[in-house]
């Protein structure tokens, strides 16, 4: 009973796919991580089993808002604490609660101000957090650099590109980085008040969108290009196959242009998360499922946490 | 001539004369008036005869009989050689034609003529002698049969003779069926003057005659004493008859004794008349009512003087209760059946009628086929919330213990059941646990008989399959943790019938004094409305209820409720299913807001994070007591609610809209989080509000 009902209110907040994009690692609002079998679940033989996470383990003791991955290492992070996880260990069937490689504890004045996204620049691995700040560490030695302040109210979104770290916040500012200075180089803000969900680049042009609709940078100058009509608020968009996907209640693909290329249905529920590898595209929200979508615009599979 | 004249009267006389012959034998003849006619005419005759016996043909008879028969041949040959010489010298003299002729043919004629004579006398002789002899042969005929028939009759009476002797010597006479006693014993035990010893020794007739002697007189001794013992077997029969009353009228003497005692039995509190019947009773108990009585007697001797175990029901229908019925046979086994009996085609068609009749009499009479057992045992337990009846009873083809509540404090709840998941969380008694194939519906005997509880089947010693992977259960479930279970779910219900009537009528939560640190001081949300509904209703007005549904956290077990709380212009809806096995299950909410669109848990976030707040989290609401969850959920909805929409308006003031609801609630942030979560959760030790972590 008490199963069911955690059950029926997971909400999936983060996805990631292995190095060699054979597994996919989900976090949800319990803390917990699920690893699942890309190959088996698009496999030709209907096992129930592949649809299943090859294991489920209790990986924070708070929720696990982002995943990202560097090297051989998949990195957690949520409320105050970044676990990081080898991805043999996770793969290897043998280890029962797989133990995390490294843990960083993030002295936040409270609770509430966690980290909210992680990424990887460089040779340091970023946090943004509920309080404003960016926090960072070096991925060798794993040494706390010295965290800046970002935003106003908290950090939503962090991305790497060419010329620097892009961050949106919840003030609704999207800013760039220079990675050895940090500085704030360029900042815009879309649209007055509207908080920022996310950023995505794939080289020339960013993305960035919330509250507001998406809208499309160039990314040398961050000058607005274009905004995507989307509908609903949209939580969260990546580069997949050339297009930009967008996740509302609806998974969408855009050229970047502006003209909608298809529209997929997708389950009940926002759309917290998506993630693009080279084949799929893998969105998971408000219900313990994940739905893989190949780059034609149709629904793959749909991967369920039970 | 003359002869011949006398010979041809002698021809005419009547044939009695003929035999009457002066040398016949005259036998003696019965004379009659007839007879005496002819003796007349023989009379006459015989003068006639006289009269002709002077004549020369009666000599000639004489002369006759001396005649020798060669002699009569010879002469013959001589006549009739003389005959030829004179005709054959007439014939010369004819031929000679001489003078001399006529006389010597008239002698030769009369020598013919002589010849002629004689030999005519030759022939009357040779007819006489014919007839003499004929006469002769005749009587001597008439002898030998007269001998021969009197040879027939002496053989006869040989024969006669002969077969009476047979018979006489077969003769068995009614002494040689008497069995008599050997020889040897005889000359043993007889007395003296019956055994005559020298002459029967000697006589096998005189022995046998004294051997039945005494034959006869052992008999009658015998006989005699066989008379006395029967007069003596006829007055110990009445004796007997007697002594049978005697003891009849006994029995209600000690009945009236027994009456009297008891008096006595109450005052010494020894209630040994009642414990006999009872005992006697349990003794007619079917097997798994049996198993209950004894366990649950003992455990309320030994250990609980709380419990009262009694057998109610109808000892006469028992006794004469015919436990043998087999189960009742469903149409769809009886497939099989028919094959066994292919050949009978009349059989076949018979136990059809009988079967599809069995099949209708299940549905227009199932506590007939379910043929339940008359004596059932009542157990009457006291509860702090008050005393709970429960009735168990049998039915031996359905092979279930049935239970029915026939008492408890616990009657709200709507159609909750209180016996629902007593001690496993799926046994709703919704299925008869041993049977796989039903006969009769269990809803139809739902009112009388009750359900059959697995628990009940443990409890009574039947072995129940469990449904979980964790293979057979216990035969025996043990009746202190039922009792525990029961007096804890009795307390819960009773709590929660409170709960709910509160509910109605003041339509506020009644949160105890305890409780209410729990939550904060101002609350602005109001109940506006607490009714009982049903799971179709809730299906009809909550989206997020079919999501329930098919995970199987919600069903018809529940008890259903709805909700509706209201603040200002925003409207909550909710439906509460409560489990019957609440408080150890909390209840389940499902939220519907109406605050200028409808939001619920498929479309806003926020009201799905608030159905997770009240839903998930029940074991803090928990702590005073497990009775009060149900009221202290409610008022954490009303807190959420209020949370919402000031959280809600908050988010607007930043659009210059008008607020409806300002802040009154403490809280520091309104969105927290990846997903913007409300602070839901009251924290009772800073006293505000904060969005829930999980730990």
């Amino acid at each position: 009973m008490r199963d069911n009902r955690k059950l029926l209110y997971t909400k999936i907040y983060s996805l990631q796919y292995s190095f060699d994009e054979k597994y996919l690692a989900a976090g949800n609002s319990y803390g917990e991580i699920a690893l699942f079998s890309v190959s088996s679940a698009l496999g030709a033989d209907l096992l129930p089993d592949a649809k299943r996470p090859l294991r489920c383990f209790r990986a924070s003791s708070s929720r696990i808002f982002s995943l990202a991955s560097l090297d051989n290492t998949l990195i957690s992070g949520g409320g105050n604490v970044i676990h990081g996880f080898r991805w043999n260990d996770l793969t290897n069937d043998e280890t029962r609660s797989p133990q995390p490689a490294w843990t960083i504890n993030i002295s936040a004045d409270s609770p509430l101000d966690g980290v909210l996204t992680t990424s990887v620049s460089g040779n340091r691995l970023l946090a943004g957090c509920e309080d404003g700040l960016i926090r960072s560490w070096d991925t060798g030695s794993l040494k706390p650099l010295t965290p800046w302040s970002a935003h106003e109210g908290a950090v939503r979104a962090l991305c790497e590109v060419s010329t620097g770290i892009l961050s949106a916040g919840a003030d609704g500012m999207l800013k760039l980085w220079d990675s050895r200075s940090e500085k704030c180089v360029l900042q815009r803000q879309p649209e007055l008040g509207a908080a920022l969900h996310f950023i995505c680049s794939d080289g020339e042009w960013v993305v960035c969108g919330g509250a507001v609709k998406p809208t499309v940078f160039y990314l040398r100058q961050l000058t607005p290009v274009q905004t995507i009509p989307c509908e609903g608020v949209c939580r969260s968009a990546t580069f997949f196959a050339g297009r930009l996907a967008t996740c509302s209640s609806r998974v969408q693909l855009w050229e970047l242009g502006g003209d909608p290329k298809c529209v997929a249905e997708a389950a009940s529920g926002l759309r917290w998360a998506c993630r693009a590898s080279n084949t799929l595209l893998a969105t998971a929200g408000s219900n313990p499922s994940i739905e893989l979508f190949s780059h034609r615009g149709y629904r793959a599979t749909t991967l369920s946490w039970v | 001539m003359s002869d011949q004249a006398g010979y041809k009267k002698r021809r005419l006389s009547k044939p009695n004369d003929r035999e009457q012959s002066p040398s016949a034998v005259d036998t003696k003849r019965i004379r009659s008036s007839r007879d005496k006619r002819d003796d007349e005419k023989d009379k006459e005759m015989k003068s006639s005869k006289t009269k002709l016996q002077s004549l020369p043909v009666l000599a000639e008879e004489e002369e006759i009989q001396h005649r020798q028969l060669n002699e009569d041949i010879l002469y013959h040959q001589k006549i009739s050689q003389q005959l030829v010489d004179s005709i054959t010298k007439m014939h010369k003299v004819r031929q000679s034609k001489s003078g001399q002729s006529s006389k010597e043919l008239d002698e030769l004629q009369q020598s013919c003529m002589v010849n002629f004579a004689m030999l005519k006398k030759l022939n009357r002789v040779g007819h006489v002698k014919c007839k003499i002899a004929k006469e002769k042969t005749q009587q001597d005929k008439m002898k030998t049969d007269e001998n021969y028939l009197q040879f027939q009759n002496l053989l006869y009476e040989f024969d006669h003779l002969q077969q009476e002797i047979g018979r006489c010597l077969e003769f068995r006479s009614r002494d040689e069926s008497i069995e008599l006693v050997p020889v040897t014993e005889f000359f043993q035990k007889a007395p003296k003057e019956i055994q005559k010893d020298i002459e029967s020794q000697r006589d096998d007739h005189l022995l046998r005659l004294a051997r039945l002697d005494w034959e006869l007189e052992q008999r009658k001794q015998l006989d005699t004493e066989c008379q006395q013992l029967q007069s003596q077997t006829e007055s110990v029969q009445q004796q007997i008859v007697l002594l049978r009353e005697q003891l009849e009228n006994l029995q209600p003497n000690l009945a009236r004794i027994l009456d009297a005692t008891r008096p006595v039995q109450d005052a010494m509190r020894l209630p040994l008349d009642a414990v006999r019947e009872l005992h006697a009773r349990a003794r007619m108990l079917p097997e798994p009512l049996f198993v209950l009585f004894r366990q649950s007697s003992a455990f309320a001797e030994a250990r609980d003087a709380a419990m009262h175990v009694t057998i109610e029901g109808d000892l006469d229908m028992a006794k004469v209760f015919d436990t043998t019925a087999l189960p009742a046979k469903v149409e769809d086994h009886h497939s099989g059946e028919s094959d066994d009996e292919a050949g009978h085609g009349a059989a076949v068609s018979s136990r059809r009628r009988r079967l599809t009749s069995t099949a209708t009499q299940a549905r227009s009479d199932p506590l007939r086929v379910a043929s339940v057992y008359p004596l059932f045992v009542q157990l009457v337990y006291d509860t702090a919330a008050g005393p709970v009846t429960l009735q168990f009873r049998y039915s031996a083809p359905l092979q279930s213990v049935f239970v029915r509540l026939a008492s408890s404090p616990a009657s709200g709840g709507g159609k909750l059941d209180p016996l629902d998941s007593l001690l496993d969380e799926d046994d709703s008694g919704s299925e008869l646990p041993r049977a796989t194939v039903h006969p009769v519906s269990l809803a139809d005997l739902e009112a009388t008989l009750g359900r059959p509880y697995r628990w009940a089947q443990r409890l009574c010693g039947m072995p129940v399959l469990e449904r979980k992977a964790g293979g057979v259960g216990e035969p025996r479930s043990s009746l202190d943790s039922f009792l525990a279970a029961l007096r804890h779910r009795m307390e819960a219900r009773a709590a929660l019938t409170s709960c709910i009537a509160a509910l109605e009528s003041t339509k506020t939560p009644p949160v105890s004094r305890t409780d209410s640190r729990l939550f904060p001081n101002r609350v602005s949300a109001r109940l506006a409305q607490w009714q009982s509904s049903s799971l179709s209703e809730a299906l009809d007005a909550q989206p997020h209820a079919a999501a329930m549904l098919e995970l199987g956290l919600v069903s018809h077990r529940h008890g259903w409720f709805e909700l509706t709380a209201e603040r200002g212009s925003a409207k909550l809806l909710s439906h509460v299913a409560v489990h019957p096995a609440y408080p150890a299950v909390g209840p389940l909410f499902m939220v519907k807001l109406v605050w200028r669109s409808e939001r619920h848990a498929l479309n806003d976030d926020a009201v799905r994070d608030l159905e997770e707040e009240i839903n998930n989290y029940c074991s803090e609401l928990m702590t005073s007591s497990p009775n009060h969850l149900l009221a202290n959920q409610i008022q954490r909805l009303l807190c959420c609610f209020d949370i919402y929409l000031e959280t809600e308006s908050e988010a607007d003031e930043g659009t210059g809209a008008p607020t409806e609801f300002p802040k009154e609630k403490v809280y520091l942030r309104s969105a927290s989080g990846l997903d913007g979560r409300k602070p839901y959760y009251f924290d009772p030790g800073s006293k505000c509000f904060v969005p829930r972590l999980v730990s």
